[in-house]
């Protein structure tokens, strides 16, 4: 099979990189098809993968190459048309509705590339969402709420909607709101394809500071090369395949142009 | 930095979502809709559009059916008024006796057993009698064509009576039984053979008896007082009263007042009626109305003296012409008001007592056909605005989800803000709906609408039925889309754009 290269490189990468951590996501053989019989599309076509607890790991790849199913796969936001998916050894596809709306509320923060603000609330009302799913009172969810905004450097811009915000401004507010319920995993799916270089920039310091003080796993889809410099780790995803896996210092070392790397 | 212990990650178990309180889905659902005020609107217009609809088609039909039937009282009323005069002066004729034998009349009844000195087994007998009769009647009159046109033929219900009590016609009218395989009338065929040779000429007679009577107490009252007529304008009431009773009559006290109103305004009327006729009037009045002169009558001048002008005016011409015992200019006014407004009740009343459908309120079929036409047309509308309501929502449906909402927040949420919006536009098509109901019904019926005051809590009962219907509508047609947006995996709904 030609998937054992790949299980033997994502495992000497995992030695390489973290041996000593546990694994918080893993993924065995994931497959994902659209449609059935001669129509069949595969989005994914048996992803082998683990990710550990408090890295900040980038997957990287080519449009289609399935890197948003991977994502949304492990985000517990679609099912598996074969395969487990195993987040702290608990399988997804064995969760309850209602547990599976607890894993998404309180264990994992997503951040999308279109923000996904919700349009009629203002910024501190959209971090508190989560909280008011979580059954957080209303008084300490504001309370939290302004912690967060704050940290994203937005506690003055708290009453605004969305529409009154930039781009940078939303993704902050996103990224707020994600964080709120301390969730152990955040995905952030190409989190600055819609920004500028600048404000790119600064989300991806905000991100890289909540990994390194809080030690919240993230998992960033990307384009943006940018990101090397702030993982731990990099998986390339190509026709639905887990292509190569290194750690950034390696790719740093080997590479060592930005320009040589896709 | 003071973030770093709330930022500790927790470990994962599998644990059940906490489920929303009802509060606080109301306070989402709310401050939604408070953000998207000017959709919301819409979409609760459209809502208060449906119901105004519906509650206007209920309220008129129920208005409308309250008119005509407070009408048809009213000229049945005045009816018997003119009736009960015309008897004193003239017998019943037999339809009437069998009538009010027919539907138990007690006044009446009462009365011819004083004329008649019936017994009250006859009275009871003769009741009896005249509602088999009657039912008869109304058997023959529900054959079908082939069957009535050989046994009815075109003669009236007295005379086939009357062909049908002779042996060789009620043979043949046997065979035709047979023959058209048709059920005998009453409960079998000796029955009504023995209402025809045996009670049905009891009844003539007692009938008879009756008119006698009747006419004997008629000439009595005419000893006694003059001709009814006159008496009820001229006569002191007492004597009046004392004279009616000792002829056997039951019209006393306030009867009695009534109709000497009726029969002094039909003297008045009767008067105008006849000075109209003469030609001088006749062309002053045509000259003054634009009638041509051999329109002018009571009817249509009655159209036009609707002020104390105009009856000023027609009382100086009456009195130029020479008319004798002329009411005063404000009688004439309100004597044409008086006539107008029967004219109206009758128009509105028709000669049958209004359809009632049982069912609905007593809404007449043809209402009911409406009220349900209009209810489908308000669920289509309900039902498109909640659809149109529920899919543009579907990113932020999804998002919801991957926050961590439920399904069943989802939908709650749904259709609480259905239930607001249909609470709050059914209110004001309710509304709406009534005043354009009063402004028909207005139109329609003038200053008889007031004659549908007693459907008041009917009408109150119909527009908060409707205001009901329209929520619950409104939340049905939410929970579908909702029910569809809910179930759909986050990311698939995220699709949908």
């Amino acid at each position: 099979m030609d998937q054992t290269p790949i299980e033997t490189n994502s495992a000497t990468a995992a030695t390489a990189a973290a041996s000593d951590r546990a694994v918080i996501i893993r993924t065995l053989g994931l497959e994902k098809s659209y449609g059935t019989g001669e129509a069949t599309t595969y989005a994914l076509r048996g992803v082998d993968s683990a990710i550990y607890r408090g890295e900040f790991i980038a997957v990287m790849g080519p449009s289609g190459s399935g890197k948003s199913t991977y994502f949304n796969m492990i985000g517990g936001l679609d099912s598996a048309t074969k395969g487990r998916i195993l987040i702290d050894e608990v399988d997804v596809a064995q969760l309850s509705a209602v547990e599976l709306a607890f894993l998404r509320c309180q264990k994992i923060g997503y951040i999308f590339q279109t923000y996904n603000l919700i349009r009629y609330m203002t910024a501190l009302e959209n971090v508190t969402v989560p909280m008011a799913f979580a059954g957080v009172p209303p008084e300490e969810a504001r309370r939290r709420g302004m912690e967060l905004l704050d940290l994203v450097g937005l506690s003055d811009r708290c009453f605004h909607r969305p529409i009154e915000m930039s781009g940078g401004q939303q993704q902050r507010v996103a990224i707020a709101r994600s964080l709120c319920n301390q969730p152990a995993i955040l995905l952030a799916d190409e989190p600055t394809a819609n920004l500028d270089l600048h404000t790119g920039q600064d989300i991806l310091d905000i991100l890289q500071r909540i990994n390194r003080d809080s030690k919240v796993t993230i998992v960033c889809s990307t384009h943006d090369h940018r990101l090397l410099k702030v993982c731990n780790r990099i998986m390339w995803i190509r026709d639905g395949r887990v292509e190569r896996v290194e750690s950034s210092e390696n790719i740093q070392v080997t590479v060592g142009s930005i320009g040589g790397i896709s | 930095m003071n973030n770093q212990g709330t930022l500790q990650p927790k470990p994962i178990v599998a644990r059940e979502q906490v489920r929303l309180g009802l509060g606080r889905c109301w306070q989402l659902a709310v401050s939604g809709m408070a953000y998207r005020l000017f959709r919301s609107m819409v979409t609760t217009s459209i809502l208060a559009l449906a119901a105004a609809f519906l509650v206007h088609m209920l309220g008129f039909g129920l208005i409308e059916n309250e008119t005509e039937r407070v009408a048809y009282q009213k000229t049945q009323y005045n009816r018997r008024l003119g009736q009960d005069i015309f008897r004193l002066a003239k017998p019943d004729t037999n339809r009437a006796i069998l009538q009010a034998f027919e539907h138990a009349d007690s006044a009446r009844e009462n009365e011819y057993a004083v004329w008649a000195k019936l017994e009250p087994s006859e009275l009871v007998e003769g009741r009896s009698t005249a509602q088999q009769l009657s039912a008869a009647v109304e058997y023959f009159a529900d054959l079908a064509t082939a069957p009535k046109a050989v046994i009815v033929g075109d003669r009236t219900a007295e005379e086939l009576f009357d062909y049908l009590t002779q042996r060789p016609n009620f043979a043949a009218f046997e065979h035709h039984l047979q023959q058209f395989a048709l059920r005998p009338p009453l409960a079998n065929i000796q029955a009504f053979r023995q209402l025809l040779t045996r009670e049905r000429p009891k009844l003539n007679e007692l009938v008879g008896r009756i008119r006698a009577g009747q006419e004997h107490a008629i000439d009595q009252l005419v000893a006694s007082v003059g001709p009814a007529n006159q008496a009820l304008i001229d006569q002191p009431l007492e004597a009046l009263d004392r004279a009616l009773m000792a002829a056997g009559f039951s019209a006393t006290g306030q009867r009695l007042q009534l109709l000497r109103g009726f029969a002094l305004r039909s003297r008045s009327q009767k008067g105008i009626e006849q000075m109209l006729a003469q030609p001088q009037v006749l062309a002053a009045v045509a000259g003054r109305t634009s009638l041509e002169p051999k329109d002018v009558n009571f009817d249509h001048v009655a159209n036009w003296v609707d002020s104390l002008g105009e009856a000023r005016w027609l009382h100086a011409v009456l009195r130029d012409a020479g008319a004798a015992a002329l009411p005063e200019p404000e009688q004439i006014k309100q004597l044409f008001d008086d006539y107008r407004y029967e004219r109206h009740l009758s128009s509105i009343a028709g000669d049958k007592p209004p359809v009632k459908g049982g069912g609905l309120w007593g809404l007449s079929p043809r209402s009911q056909w409406l009220i349900v036409l209009s209810f489908l047309v308000c669920m289509v509308g309900v039902a498109n605005a909640m659809l149109m309501s529920v899919t543009e929502r579907f990113t932020e449906i999804a998002t919801m989800k991957c926050l961590g909402a439920m399904d069943r927040f989802v939908m709650t949420m749904f259709v609480l803000e259905a239930l607001i919006q249909g609470a709050v536009g059914g209110a004001a098509g309710l509304l709406l709906g009534i005043i354009l109901a009063l402004v028909r019904g207005a139109f329609e019926f003038g200053q008889l609408l007031a004659l549908a005051s007693g459907a008041g809590s009917t009408v109150l009962m119909a527009m908060l039925t409707s205001l009901g219907a329209t929520m619950i509508l409104a939340a049905l047609s939410a929970v579908g889309p909702a029910y569809v947006a809910a179930r759909l995996s986050p990311m698939e709904a995220m699709r949908v754009e």
